[in-house]
């Protein structure tokens, strides 16, 4: 036999070898797409929070230590769907930091004013936010801490809100609560979803 | 004084990561505390913070070292204070330090100092770069 004669079985052998191939990989694509999607939609949390600041489950402080901070919290929000960044900045202390769920980081009223300046001209311009609570604490007198779940939304309020956020509070000497420090993260369903498949421990009692 | 003791709060629950000791971390924690993780889980509890991590530390954390590099200590009245660091848990040294974390913690009842809150988020240069482009505005001033 001449090396022509074998060539068009060779040929065949490989395009069978990458047809398997192909099929293969679609096959394990599809799947991780399908497994990708099954983890996303099965991923919400069971702990929403509850939209009205002051209903807010509290852990110390007085009922005038809850409203106060709550004032606080929806003068922010209200600022924000303003697009007012003078009024959103004077609800945080003057040496307060702000860090985003890209991780920037503000130092100061001042810094993060300006930001959020040049955010509701640009970017965030007639965005709207949505907050949902879902616990508040008191440390001494003048501290609070508030967790909640949020984002920011154009047209209808979003019913998942995709980012979580804890709050610092302190009373200043006028009387006002400010945030003293504000962090976002943005929630990450699929790797939450994995660390709870495998390793269940990892799941917070709030979610079982 | 207090400043110390607070940095020594936090290399405290950096040794209890580094050794893998759950139940340690967990103590540096009061027992109200919240732990918000860069992918947005909320832990509840010094209890709860440490159960959970000592299966991290059995599983996806294990072998890693946590790296935190203090940015800043501000102090609110005598018990309390916020603290903003850099850092990244690695096996090894971390090429960067990726997280941003925000600790508030306070003098708790025993006088001792512990985190009352915690939330880090993972640091997106790419989205930032794009946000400073095209809107200068949100470039920090500090940097």
């Amino acid at each position: 036999m001449t090396s022509a004669d074998t060539r068009p079985p060779r040929t065949s052998r490989r395009r069978t070898l990458v047809r398997a191939l192909g099929a293969t990989a679609l096959g394990l694509a599809v799947t991780a797409t399908g497994g990708y999607l099954w983890l996303d939609q099965t991923s919400d949390v069971r702990d929403t929070g509850v939209t009205e600041c002051v209903t807010v489950t509290t852990d110390g402080g007085t009922d005038a230590d809850l409203r106060g901070v709550c004032s606080t919290l929806s003068a922010m929000t209200a600022a924000w769907d303003r697009n007012d960044a003078d009024a959103f900045g004077a609800v945080f202390t003057a040496n307060a930091t702000y860090t985003t769920f890209i991780g920037t980081h503000y130092r100061g009223r001042e810094d993060l004013t300006a930001a959020h300046r040049a955010l509701f001209g640009g970017f965030l311009k007639g965005s709207k936010l949505a907050d949902s609570y879902l616990g508040m604490r008191f440390y001494a007198t003048d501290v609070a801490v508030v967790t909640t779940r949020g984002d920011r939304y154009d047209g209808d309020r979003p019913v998942e809100l995709s980012k979580t956020q804890t709050y610092t509070l302190v009373r200043e000497p006028d009387g006002q609560w400010r945030i003293a420090s504000f962090h976002n993260t943005q929630r990450q369903p699929v790797m939450e979803r994995i660390s709870y498949l495998f390793d269940p421990q990892t799941r917070p009692r709030a979610e079982r | 004084m207090d400043t110390a003791e607070i940095r020594t709060l936090l290399a405290r629950s950096q040794d209890a990561w580094n050794s893998g000791d759950g139940a340690a971390y967990g103590a540096c924690f009061t027992a109200d505390a919240t732990d918000v993780t860069y992918a947005g889980t909320v832990y509840h509890g010094g209890e709860e913070i440490g159960r959970a991590h000592q299966t991290l530390f059995d599983s996806f954390l294990k072998g890693t070292r946590l790296t935190v590099d203090i940015l800043e200590i501000r102090h609110y009245g005598a018990d309390t204070a916020v603290v903003v660091t850099r850092g990244e848990s690695a096996k090894g040294q971390p090429r960067k330090l990726g997280k941003l974390a925000t600790y508030t913690v306070v003098r708790d009842t025993d006088g001792r100092w512990r985190i009352a809150a915690v939330q880090k988020t993972q640091h997106k240069p790419l989205m930032e770069a794009v946000s400073f482009r095209f809107q200068p505005g949100t470039r920090p001033a500090a940097r």
